[in-house]
C-alpha cells in the first residue's frame, strides 16, 4: 500500500527544486506548479518503485496525492485494469 | 571498412521565437522543452532541403556526385505524396549517375541509425565505395501551429552523411527495437496533422532507451565509462536530461538543439557534425521515436576531420 510519504518521496525524486512536503494531499499537482512532464515522471516512478501502473485513461484521477491513493484503492478492490498499459 | 567520412546539413532558414508566441512560459521552454527557436523551411520541399544538405557537405568534404553508388533518403514527409520516392527526385537534382541505387526509408527519429546500418550493409554487400545517407523530414508539413505539444518542439532540417572507404567514424554493432503497440503515440491523423501522446513517448524514452544503450555497450564489449560522448536524439531537453540522469552520464550527454528544435532523423548527424568534442574517440548514438522505434550503435573515430 502506498502512503502519502511514499508519493512525496517520489515527487522529490522526480522534480528538482520543488518542496514536496508543502503540497496538500488534495491539491492538484498542476495548480501547485507541476507540469505534464513532471506528472509523467511521477507516474513512471510510482510504477517502477511501487508496481502501480496508471493508464492514460486514469491520469486525470491521479493529479493529486489523494487521487493516486484513491486510484490504488480502487484497483485493489476492482482488480488491475487490462489493456490499458501505457508503460513500455 | 567503410564508415562516415563527413556530414553536411541545413536548417530551415526561418526562425520562430517560441517565447514570442505566448503559449508557453519561460520555465517550460527553457527548463523542459529546451527549444527557444525553431527552424522553419521557407517554402522548400523535402528534396530541396536534402540538396541543400549535400551542398553543405560538398563545402566541408570532397564529394564527387559522379562517384555516388548508393543514395538513401530517410523521410516520412516526402515530396508530394511519396510516389515517386524522394530519393529519385534528389538523385535527379544532384545529377547522380544512373548506376546509383536510390531508395527511401520510412522512419522518424530512429532513422539515422537504421539508415547508417542499411547503407553500410548495402554498400559492403555490393562492393560499393561511395554512398550518401540523407535525412530530411520537415515536420512543418504536418504541424498544427497552435498545438502546444508539437509546435514548440519540431524544427525543419536535413543532413547528408557521406559514406566511403576513408571514414572518420566506423560503426560497431547495432541494437534496434520496435514497440509497435505504441504506434499511435506519434502519428499523422486524418487531417494530415501530427498527434503526439507525450506521456507514452516520454515513458518509452525514459525506460527503453537506457536499457537499449546498455545492451548496445554490452554488444560492443564496452562500459558506460568507455564512452566519451553520448549523442542522444534531441527529442526535448527533458528527455535528453532524463535518459542521461538514468544512465548516470549527465556529464557526457547534452541537449544542443535550443536554437533550431527537434529535427527528427537529422538530429543525430547534426550533433555529429557540430557537438562532438575533438578528443572524443568513442561515442554512442541513440535515435528513438515514431513507431515507437529505437536504434543505437557505437562509433569509433578512425581518422582526422578535414
Amino acid at each position: 500500500m502506498l502512503t502519502e510519504q511514499n508519493i512525496r518521496d517520489v515527487i522529490s525524486g522526480a522534480v528538482e527544486d520543488f518542496d514536496a512536503g508543502s503540497i496538500g494531499p488534495s491539491v492538484d499537482f498542476f495548480e501547485a506548479g507541476l507540469d505534464s512532464l513532471d506528472h509523467a515522471t511521477i507516474l513512471l516512478l510510482i510504477q517502477e518503485q511501487y508496481g502501480l501502473t496508471i493508464p492514460d485513461d486514469a491520469i486525470d484521477e491521479c493529479r493529486s496525492i489523494e487521487g493516486i491513493l484513491a486510484y490504488e484503492s480502487k484497483v485493489e478492490q476492482e482488480g488491475t485494469p487490462v489493456s490499458t498499459d501505457t508503460s513500455p | 571498412m567503410i564508415g562516415i567520412t563527413g556530414i553536411g546539413y541545413t536548417l530551415g532558414s526561418l526562425r520562430i521565437d517560441n517565447a514570442a508566441r505566448g503559449i508557453a512560459d519561460s520555465e517550460l521552454l527553457e527548463g523542459k522543452i529546451g527549444v527557444s527557436h525553431i527552424a522553419r523551411a521557407a517554402g522548400e520541399d523535402t528534396s530541396d532541403l536534402a540538396v541543400q544538405a549535400v551542398e553543405n557537405l560538398a563545402k566541408r568534404h570532397h564529394f564527387a556526385p559522379e562517384d555516388c553508388e548508393c543514395l538513401i533518403v530517410v523521410t516520412q514527409n516526402p515530396d508530394g505524396f511519396g510516389l515517386p520516392h524522394t530519393s529519385a527526385i534528389v538523385h535527379a537534382k544532384l545529377g547522380l549517375p544512373e548506376s546509383c541505387a536510390a531508395f527511401d526509408i520510412s522512419l522518424g527519429c530512429s532513422g539515422f541509425v537504421y539508415g547508417l546500418s542499411t547503407i553500410t550493409a548495402v554498400m559492403q554487400q555490393n562492393g560499393m565505395s561511395c554512398g550518401l545517407l540523407i535525412t530530411a523530414d520537415p515536420y512543418s508539413k504536418v504541424i498544427e501551429d497552435d498545438d502546444r505539444d508539437t509546435s514548440l518542439l519540431f524544427g525543419d532540417g536535413a543532413a547528408a552523411t557521406l559514406i566511403s572507404e576513408q571514414p572518420l567514424w566506423e560503426a560497431g554493432k547495432y541494437v534496434f527495437g520496435t514497440a509497435g503497440k505504441y504506434h499511435e503515440a506519434l502519428r499523422v491523423n486524418d487531417d494530415r496533422k501530427l498527434d503526439m501522446n507525450g506521456r507514452t513517448v516520454f515513458t518509452y524514452s525514459a525506460t527503453a532507451i537506457p536499457a537499449a544503450i546498455k545492451k548496445t555497450l554490452a554488444r560492443n564489449g564496452l562500459d558506460l565509462d568507455d564512452i566519451d560522448c553520448f549523442l542522444l536524439h534531441q527529442g526535448s531537453k527533458y528527455i535528453v536530461d532524463t535518459i542521461a540522469k538514468r544512465l548516470g552520464v549527465s556529464d557526457r550527454a547534452a541537449f544542443h538543439a535550443a536554437g533550431y528544435g527537434n529535427t527528427v532523423s537529422s538530429s543525430l548527424p547534426i550533433l555529429l557534425a557540430e557537438n562532438v568534442p575533438a578528443a572524443a574517440h568513442t561515442i554512442l548514438l541513440s535515435g528513438f521515436g515514431v513507431g515507437l522505434s529505437l536504434g543505437c550503435t557505437v562509433l569509433r573515430r578512425t581518422g582526422d576531420a578535414d
